[in-house]
């Protein structure tokens, strides 16, 4: 038997030209490894006992990750960024209990390779317009069904919208 | 009148195939040869003496120039060789006067065969032009003008036999138009013919030019994308996903593009006809969903491809599973043979 494991790299979201403005226009991309945001994220893993949490800025054809916990790299391509799809819905959260029984997932290089993701949840972070500009997430690699903390991670996001906003 | 194809002669055929077979010279070679073999011909023709002429050698090798190198650097090279005979009877003169013509009728002479080995030189690269068109005409699609079924699995196979051993990667890209009977039905078959014409050359121009890119059936495209390792595959993908849709976009029509993208290692590929199933059952995927997106796909590490006639490629969409973990893998069943 041959298994061939698929995912689905986010389609763009509409005004696409628009959000990628509000992007540069945040200067969010200048603020790595930013104090402020840093203390979110870290708070973000420990209320969710999650090794790794982020603050991920979907920027063109990246996705940079400003501040987080328990990831080395900077930045992965967007075509494997689960933030890509969290921002095609602004307004709710996308949680994903086990990335491996979901269709958009499973294949992800992310999900078959380190760091194993399992679970993942993220908060849209939207610019005072509306514009999605990246996600608020907390990542792990066990499965979890539980997401009764899902409040107090948005109350996390809003804070992190209003240190960008500023 | 019927529409018989035309029988070639044994002649033909042969002359074909071995002029194939120094078409596969580096040019160096053929220069090497060409001048090495005029040399001697002039050498021939001095020891010879004068009452024995050469010219048709000359002609010989003019053609043989004319063929290796096409019309332009044969008729150089023709030049060259009546340049070289025309040396070698002003040797013979001087060494005996007594066969010395008169100039206007040694004039005559070399543009008699000046004249004649043009002629042939036109010829022969007149030929070799037909059967470069016609070669090139039997490896492409004639509406769209990219590489047909054919030549792209000949491509495909000498590509991947290529980078086996190194640590370079492919994605094998199975494309299909979203909403083209739709556009046929209600613009017509022209509008869908300059669609698909569209596609291909905006494809073509979205992919790198050592990459391929082939119709196989009617609205239905391959891509096989060379990529300098695996993990690059997703952005890759997703970048040509995007570029191609764009073209789609621009036409102001309701069409789009379902890609299935396999990323796979050279030994992963083979054999070639299962891949290209893979690829067909990642696409066929996406359709499911109903919308013109992409889906990449990677073989199980520890498992390879097996024979294609035992393949048995199935979906978990199209055979309900109860088991979820299996919901996002294409399974390929080896049935016994």
């Amino acid at each position: 038997m041959i298994h061939i494991n698929f995912h689905s790299p986010a389609e763009l979201p509409p005004q696409e030209d628009l959000r990628q403005q509000a992007v540069e226009r945040s200067g969010v991309l200048r603020r790595g490894g930013d104090p402020a945001l840093q203390r979110l994220v870290d708070q973000a893993a420990e209320l969710f006992c999650v090794p790794i949490a982020a603050i991920s800025i979907i920027d063109r054809d990246r996705q940079f990750l400003a501040v987080r916990k328990g990831y080395h790299q900077e930045e992965t391509p967007r075509a494997i960024s689960f933030c890509a799809h969290a921002i095609l819905r602004p307004g709710e959260p996308l949680l994903v209990p086990d990335a491996r029984h979901d269709r958009r997932f499973a294949g992800n290089p992310q999900v078959i390779f380190p760091p194993h993701i399992r679970f993942y949840a993220g908060i849209p972070l939207l610019d005072r317009q509306g514009y999605p500009l990246g996600a608020f997430c907390v990542v792990d690699s066990k499965p979890r069904a539980d997401v009764s903390d899902l409040f107090e991670l948005s109350l996390l996001a809003r804070e992190a919208e209003r240190q960008i906003g500023r | 009148m019927p529409h018989r194809k035309p029988e070639l002669t044994l002649t033909s055929r042969l002359l074909i195939r071995a002029a194939g077979a120094t078409e596969r010279w580096r040019p160096r070679t053929q220069w090497t040869v060409a001048l090495s073999s005029l040399a001697a011909v002039c050498v021939i023709d001095a020891i010879s003496g004068a009452h024995v002429t050469f010219i048709f050698l000359y002609i010989l090798i003019s053609g043989f120039a004319a063929w290796s190198f096409g019309e332009r650097k044969g008729m150089i090279f023709a030049l060259l060789a009546m340049i070289g005979g025309a040396a070698v009877r002003q040797y013979h003169y001087a060494l005996h006067p007594e066969h010395s013509m008169p100039l206007a009728t040694e004039l005559l002479n070399i543009f008699a065969r000046t004249l004649t080995t043009g002629f042939v030189v036109v010829l022969v690269s007149g030929m070799r032009g037909a059967l470069h068109l016609e070669r090139w005409r039997a490896s492409t699609d004639g509406l769209t003008g990219v590489l047909n079924k054919g030549s792209f699995h000949e491509r495909m196979t000498s590509a991947v036999a290529a980078a086996r051993g190194t640590n370079r990667a492919f994605i094998l890209c199975y494309m299909d138009l979203d909403g083209f009977k739709l556009v046929n039905d209600r613009h017509g078959h022209s509008a869908g013919d300059e669609i698909l014409r569209i596609f291909a050359s905006g494809s073509v121009d979205a992919i790198r030019e050592g990459d391929l890119f082939a119709r196989i059936g009617g609205d239905e495209f391959v891509a096989l994308l060379t990529i300098p390792d695996a993990e690059s595959g997703d952005h890759i993908a997703a970048l040509v996903h995007r570029r191609i849709s764009g073209v789609l976009a621009q036409t102001g029509l309701p069409v789009g593009c379902s890609m299935g993208a396999l990323v796979a290692t050279p030994e992963q590929l083979e054999p070639l006809e299962a891949a290209i199933q893979f690829a067909d059952s990642l696409m066929y995927e996406v359709k499911k969903s109903g919308k013109a997106a992409l889906r990449v796909g990677r073989i199980d590490e520890n498992r390879r491809l097996v024979a294609p006639d035992g393949l048995n490629i199935q979906s978990d969409m199209a055979s309900p599973s109860t088991n979820p973990r299996r919901s996002a893998v294409i399974q390929a069943d080896r049935r016994a043979a």
